[in-house]
């Protein structure tokens, strides 16, 4: 018999329809664009905010974020009091806790859960958040093996004891980051790396975790069993992985998604334009954009020259000119806004006094000094910002500087290993404290980066976590950043981040504006009728 | 097989970076070393290599390190399916559309016509998908609104990225099309059909479409490869959840795993493909049957 091509196509044809009936995908209560793909939703792994968001979501912690503020507020935990001079938390942990499939939750599972971000073998990047737990560090470090020796103490089935090494005003904050957020022991021991891909997993917190498909969406549903339930406003909530500006901005202005809350999906040219629209908003967050100076290389490790870069920028015309959404220029680390906390006043604007240490430190119109080598990660505001300063220096102190764009990680390693003369940089803190920034610049600390080393800032770091006093702690930490900015620079700060959203207020619901932009999905919902002057899109169907 | 995973194991560690390297340190030297002993990178490049075909025989094609819940063989089992449906289906319309156009531009006698279907063809290779993409995205899915502008939610969703992926091959299958049904005319058999008076049509369809096609079917089979291994540019503009995206991101990430199981994918299909347009030839061309 022969096989004739035509015989195939009907074949062909019922294949692709029965792949195409399979496509359709029911549509969600609320769709948020949420930044790039997460690389983990395992509390203990999560490497970003956008992985952040989705694992709050799942799970909770002892503490857990107030939607309108961003604050600290009870989790799994009702209540908690500080004892010993702020060295000692007792914290209540709620009755008749369950996880998602119903199974009671206890606090053995909160306990466990904290142990595997220290145990070293999970490899958390952020283990070091809990190094305020007594013996946390050297559990974490692989020094101390027995972990009945860390600060952490059951007292009874519903109190749970943990012992710090210093006063820490901000650990409840600690305990709502999503890393120490509460995840089941049974599906982890048994299905090892890949837990979070079984069927029903048990959640600790508002959603449970209904499907995860790479490149496409996470799919999260109300959980029915959370202590909160009532309060969470919707049912099946569609989180997208979309780092592409363009899709992005499809999505939303199609309404096919409700929000996007990523700033970096609003294409740098655009952020005027967003400006002018209601439905676009902005808020400062806690993040800061600077530049890395390697004081280990010649003519960096002569401060001079240092002080004399950070004050031939100009700070404004960076933020009016390329950044352009409303970012705050930088003379400090710290971002203002954390309450108690004012920061120095660092270097400005001042090429004057740049070109006179210049010619202190022995360059008179920057004569003898070879090219600066400008290491960025590549991205169109990245390079617009070098030039721009490559322009300031040029023009104000006779340097000249090369340009060098790398990839992320060919760029992250060059960082790491000190190859380089200036590196673009950016921080966000990861609680409202001062120390999530300046620890970084602590001569052990390894996202340092710079080669500087400083005992009186080690010092100083050190004397405010010993320090009982809020007032007395705050002064140290201005003390040490006052050193970091305006007297050694190894930095040069530039602007203050800001986050900026993109939703339809009269449309959606349960977002407010707060300084860590922390928006519980818990609380979020859309209000509907959506706008009429817009056509249904196929997606909404 | 065996050469290809050999190469694409041993190329992608000479990328500088590697897959740990994070904005943020890991801050203890023990979390570090056991995590290098996790994905075996302390031993020899030959050890790693040797292991890794253990797994491979097993059926196993390791851990991905950017996603670390996920193995390659979820990532693979997630996204074939998807871009081997958008691939094949911008396959089936590159194929219909690229004859029709090829064989119009051959055979129209009016010389109108014959242009149309030419720039047709040129316009579709020369106008990269990186353009047709988003133009037809503003004038379908921004625009008129007729259909969606992004994802994979319906059948719907598929148009306009099938379009996007399917234009430049249907371009070059027309230009092939057409060389190939015109040096097909000239033939002595041709010119028989002629003189025998059949009909111009099924001249074409019955005699000179199956020889004419024969460069489009030696072509068919890489093209049907690049298509099923997905399209980073259509994926990635609409946010099809396929395979084309790992194949760029992976090698950004240095996901050592993902990178080799992904070129084994794409090495295995282009066999397989290459095999069937072999074997393929048998049913098109009447010379090779009676060989």
């Amino acid at each position: 018999m022969r096989l004739r091509i035509g015989s195939l196509a009907p074949c062909l044809a019922l294949t692709v329809l029965t792949a195409c009936g399979s496509l359709t995908v029911p549509p969600a209560d609320l769709v948020i664009v949420n930044g790039k793909e997460p690389e983990s939703l395992d509390p203990a792994i999560i490497s970003g905010q956008a992985d952040g968001r989705v694992v709050s979501s799942l799970f909770e912690g002892l503490t857990r974020y107030n939607a309108r503020t961003g604050n600290p507020e009870p989790g799994l935990a009702t209540e908690w009091s500080v004892s010993d001079g702020g060295k000692e938390y007792r914290f209540r942990i709620r009755e008749n806790l369950s996880w998602s499939d119903g199974s009671p939750l206890t606090i053995q599972d909160i306990v466990y859960s904290w142990r595997r971000v220290l145990e070293p073998a999970t490899v958390c990047e952020y283990a070091g958040i809990l190094y305020s737990v007594h013996n946390a560090r050297a559990y974490h470090h692989g020094q101390l093996k027995d972990f009945r020796k860390v600060g952490l103490r059951i007292v009874s089935p519903n109190e749970l004891v943990v012992t710090l090494n210093h006063p820490t005003p901000f650990f409840p904050e600690i305990c709502a980051f999503p890393v120490l957020a509460t995840v089941p022991r049974q599906p982890i021991e048994q299905h090892g790396d890949r837990w979070l891909l079984q069927p029903g997993i048990p959640t600790s917190g508002a959603f449970t975790l209904r499907s995860w498909r790479l490149n496409d969406r996470i799919r999260l549903r109300k959980n029915p069993h959370y202590w909160d339930q009532e309060n969470t406003r919707s049912e099946v909530v569609d989180l997208l992985p979309t780092s592409d500006p363009g899709v992005a901005l499809n999505l939303y202005e199609t309404e096919v998604v409700d929000i996007i809350w990523d700033k970096e999906l609003i294409p740098a040219e655009l952020v005027r334009t967003f400006l002018q629209r209601a439905d676009f908003h902005v808020t400062d967050n806690l993040g800061v954009f600077f530049l890395r100076i390697n004081t280990t290389q010649a003519p960096f490790h002569d401060r001079r020259v240092r002080q004399a870069l950070a004050l031939a920028i100009d700070r404004e015309r960076i933020v009016n000119k390329i950044t352009g959404a409303g970012e705050r220029s930088a003379t400090s680390l710290v971002p203002p806004g954390i309450p108690g906390y004012a920061p120095p006043q660092g270097l400005g604007h001042d090429p004057e006094r740049a070109r006179e240490l210049l010619r202190l430190a022995g360059f008179p119109g920057g004569e003898g000094l070879q090219p600066i080598d400008y290491l960025y990660n590549s991205s169109r505001l990245n390079e617009k910002i070098a030039i721009e300063i490559q322009s300031m220096w040029q023009n104000q102190l006779g340097i000249k500087t090369e340009l060098r764009p790398l990839e992320w990680k060919s760029y992250l390693k060059d960082q790491r290993e000190l190859r380089y003369g200036v590196s673009r940089s950016s921080w966000m803190g990861d609680y409202l404290d001062p120390l999530t920034f300046l620890d970084v610049f602590g001569s052990h600390n390894g996202n340092n980066r710079t080669g500087w080393r400083n005992s009186t800032y080690d010092s100083l770091l050190a004397q405010a976590e010993r320090n009982n006093d809020a007032t007395g702690r705050m002064a140290r930490l201005r003390q040490a950043e006052t050193l970091l900015v305006s007297e050694e620079i190894p930095i040069i700060p530039l602007y203050f981040n800001i986050a900026m959203e993109g939703y339809r207020s009269d449309r959606v619901k349960g977002i407010w504006p707060n300084f860590r932009a922390e928006h519980p999905v818990r609380a979020i919902y859309r209000s509907e009728p959506a706008s009429e002057t817009t056509a249904p899109t196929p997606a909404r169907q | 097989m065996l050469v290809v995973s050999f190469l694409a194991f041993m190329l992608v560690r000479l990328a500088p970076g590697g897959p740990f390297e994070q904005e943020r340190e890991l801050e203890s030297a023990e979390a570090k070393r056991l995590l290098r002993e996790k994905y075996l990178l302390d031993e020899s490049l030959p050890r790693q290599y040797f292991h890794y075909l253990g797994q491979l025989l097993q059926g196993d094609l390791g851990n991905s390190i950017k996603h670390p819940n996920h193995s390659v063989n979820d990532i693979i089992a997630q996204g074939l399916p998807v871009s081997i449906l958008l691939g094949g289906l911008a396959f089936m319309f590159s194929l219909f559309w690229g004859v029709v156009i090829g064989s119009v531009s051959a055979v129209a006698r009016h010389g109108g016509v014959r242009a149309l279907a030419d720039s047709a063809a040129m316009m579709s290779i020369c106008v990269p998908a990186l353009v047709i993409g988003p133009l037809l995205i503003m004038i379908f899915a921004i625009q008129l609104r007729w259909l969606p502008v992004a994802m994979l939610d319906s059948p719907l969703h598929l148009i306009l990225p099938v379009l996007t992926l399917g234009i430049y091959y249907a371009g070059r299958v027309g230009r092939l099309t057409h060389q190939g049904v015109l040096t097909t005319l000239q033939s002595e058999f041709v010119i028989a059909a002629r003189a025998k008076g059949l009909r111009e049509t099924t001249i074409l369809i019955r005699h000179v479409l199956p020889t004419g096609l024969m460069p489009v079917i030696s072509y068919s089979g890489p093209l049907l490869a690049d298509l099923l291994t997905g399209s980073f540019v259509a994926e990635n503009l609409f946010q099809i959840p396929g395979i084309g995206v790992f194949l760029v991101q992976s090698s950004l990430n240095r996901d050592f795993p993902l990178i080799v199981g992904l070129a084994l994918v794409y090495a295995l299909l282009l066999v397989v493909l290459n095999l069937l347009v072999d074997l393929s030839y048998r049913l098109v061309d009447p010379r090779i049957r009676q060989d």
